[in-house]
């Protein structure tokens, strides 16, 4: 029986610095998620980017997600999530339509109920402008 | 046994805003999927992003696509799943050429409990920038 909870933000730092995802969908600033009474991993994450704004022309950009805190039976975790490339002939981006659906990755990641996890975004690369990145965390039991 | 229900809407709200998804195929405002008798979860999400009327679209845009479930259906109550992503971009300020694709939709096996006889909403949102006017569509598979 899965229970899903969102987290979102706008990437205005430059590469290799993660910042918090604690952004709702409705634009307040959440706490770190709290892992939901009775469950016991995450079982999968979810996972769109989109270039908030003009995209840098020549660059790209592999996209991480930092689990914290003492919500994580074994501690901090990183994983990758998905990329972006932006190749251009000129001086601004001249095409790019894009309509995909969001990455769904299988994890088997413990965790305590009660307890809180941060979640952090990052990229590698070349600085993209701003990305935006939205993460759903399945828990199951 | 499984049964499917759809439902789309045109996304005219700003960013970090939800509204229904509430229409049906026929153009009807058909409201909440109301859970059948002997139906017990969502065992499958099915939702796709179209960006209507693209010409007329900003341009210079990226959104993330968020559904949420809810109503009194919902054993665990409300939740809300990424489901897509959107990019629209032209360095002259107009899209210049005419560009046709076609997407798989987002697919999500699950197992969300629900109650029989009470009802789901469906609604939508996206963060990051306004892409114009967005269509969803959002099926879910109840088993």
């Amino acid at each position: 029986m899965p229970y899903y909870l969102t987290r979102h933000d706008s990437m205005t730092q430059a590469v290799n610095v993660y910042v918090n995802l604690d952004t709702a969908t409705d634009g307040t600033t959440l706490a770190p998620l709290t892992v939901p009474q009775g469950y016991n991993r995450i079982s999968r994450i979810i996972s769109a980017v989109s270039i908030d704004g003009a995209i840098v022309l020549d660059v790209a950009a592999a996209f991480f997600l930092k689990l914290a805190g003492k919500g994580l039976v074994e501690g901090d975790q990183e994983l990758l999530l998905s990329n972006i490339n932006s190749v251009e002939v000129g001086t601004s981006v001249g095409e790019a339509i894009e309509t995909r659906p969001a990455d769904i990755k299988t994890v088997n990641i413990f965790v305590k109920p009660n307890n809180q996890i941060t979640l952090q975004g990052a990229y590698q690369g070349t600085d993209a402008g701003t990305p935006f990145m939205s993460v759903t965390l399945e828990f199951d039991r | 046994m499984a049964v499917y229900h759809v439902r789309y809407d045109s996304m005219t709200q700003a960013t970090a805003v939800f509204s229904p998804v509430e229409t049906g195929i026929d153009s009807t405002t058909l409201g909440a999927v109301k859970v059948p008798s002997g139906i017990t979860r969502i065992s499958k999400i099915t939702a796709i992003v179209g960006l209507d009327a693209q010409g007329a679209a900003p341009v210079v845009t990226g959104a993330n696509f968020v559904v949420r479930l809810g109503g009194n259906a919902l054993h665990e109550g409300e939740q809300e799943i990424v489901v897509y992503k959107t990019q629209y971009e032209s360095g002259g300020g107009t899209v210049t050429d005419t560009d046709f694709w076609s997407n798989a939709p987002f697919e999500l096996y699950t197992n969300i409990p629900v109650k029989a006889g009470n009802d789901i909403k469906i609604s939508a949102a996206y963060v990051g920038t306004d892409p114009g006017t967005p269509e969803i569509s959002v099926e879910l598979e109840l088993s």
